[in-house]
């Protein structure tokens, strides 16, 4: 469940690696904001180094689950300004919390996740209702006047 | 005039049906008790298509042979039935002999638990009836001490369609899915991988494929939001 966010803490893991998803100037966004993400795992118990500790964390997280620990996080509420404007170059946002929210990739993930779980359906009981071939039925009779039914001839 | 009830000796008796021309006999090895139930086989058989195909007038069983075979002066036949619940068979067999002053007002989640299994497996969910509402309010907190996947069989049982389908929404949710697509029951315990307990083996395997599946499509979805969003295909 969390492969791809294990694997970019990895990325970046190593504190003499100073890497960008973008490569390009002022868009260290996300590796700030990944080297927070894997300090708060960490005390979290949700990343480990140990890979068999991460095996084990990751077997007992369920969409819920993954919701919670995303919903946990909260946005670093930092701005990598350029020198001269004093606006991030990559989104223009001189404010911290609306640069977070545009920058870092948590937000919009949080967002989806919670768009996804509302969007989830339960099963209908209708496909799973059985319908006893000898009289028993489960289901009562469909469309009929269970007053007025009474014919006579 | 309320039935006879009598206990002696671990046996419990309960006549239904004072005529009646079956006695219900439930062991229980464990506490080494019987509860022998006399019921009237004609109103069982119009309850459960079950005690029909069991008791009925066109039935092959040995049972059914021996019903057919007693005359007004023979002693009702012994059904043994083996691992139901006794009390929630009684509650049953009250509905069905129209006792209803001896039928319980509420149930708690355990004892509907107890009634859904004896209801499912004898198919007497039609005869509960208004008797549903009563115990299983529309408001009903789901919560409580019994477990989530045990509503879950009581709402599928007792037919309880938007219940089903909020307690499956929530089963999706909760669950695991191990390596082979296998949907894993919620740990008890919130913070161990190794705690995942299995389903309860009455929910039907249908309802367990279909909530994996669904559940694999979605880590599935997930990993995908987490590579678009992570850039985890672009990694510097």
């Amino acid at each position: 469940m969390l492969e791809c966010i294990y694997q970019k803490i990895e990325t970046y893991r190593d504190s003499a690696a100073v890497l960008c998803a973008y490569k390009t100037k002022g868009d260290l966004c996300d590796s700030f904001f990944l080297g927070f993400l894997m300090k708060t795992f960490t005390r979290f118990k949700i990343y480990s180094p140990n890979i068999s500790e991460r095996d084990n964390y990751q077997a007992s997280l369920s969409i819920q689950g993954l919701k919670n620990v995303l919903d946990g996080l909260t946005i670093p509420n930092i701005v990598l300004q350029d020198g001269t404007s004093g606006r991030c170059d990559r989104c223009g946002y001189p404010r911290p919390t609306a640069h977070a929210y545009t920058c870092s990739p948590m937000p919009g993930l949080k967002r989806r996740v919670g768009v996804m779980l509302t969007e989830i359906r339960g099963l209908e009981w209708t496909q799973f209702v059985r319908n006893s071939s000898i009289g028993g039925a489960t289901t009562g009779p469909k469309n009929q006047d269970l007053w007025d039914y009474l014919e006579y001839n | 005039m309320p039935p006879d009830n009598s206990a002696s000796c671990g046996v419990s008796i309960i006549q239904f049906d004072p005529d009646g021309d079956v006695i219900l006999v439930i062991p229980s090895e464990a506490q080494k008790r019987t509860a022998r139930f006399q019921i009237n086989s004609h109103s069982l058989c119009l309850a459960s298509p079950v005690f029909r195909a069991m008791l009925g007038i066109n039935a092959s069983f040995k049972e059914g042979n021996a019903l057919r075979n007693r005359n007004a002066s023979s002693p009702p036949i012994d059904i043994t039935l083996e691992d139901d619940e006794p009390r929630a068979l009684a509650v049953l067999l009250r509905i069905v002999h129209h006792q209803y002053d001896w039928i319980p007002r509420t149930l708690n989640g355990n004892q509907l638990y107890q009634v859904a299994i004896v209801c499912d497996k004898y198919d007497m969910r039609g005869v509960l009836g208004l008797w549903l509402d009563q115990w299983i309010p529309l408001d009903t907190n789901c919560g409580g001490k019994i477990v989530g996947d045990q509503w879950l069989y009581i709402a599928y049982t007792f037919g309880r369609k938007a219940l089903f389908t909020q307690l499956s929404k929530d089963l999706i949710l909760t669950s695991t899915v191990d390596a082979n697509g296998t949907l894993l029951a919620p740990s008890s315990t919130s913070d161990s991988a190794q705690s995942t307990s299995s389903f309860n083996h009455y929910i039907p395997s249908s309802i367990l494929g279909t909530c994996g599946a669904r559940l694999g499509f979605l880590v599935v979805y997930t990993d995908r939001l987490q590579r678009k969003f992570l850039h985890a295909d672009s990694r510097p």
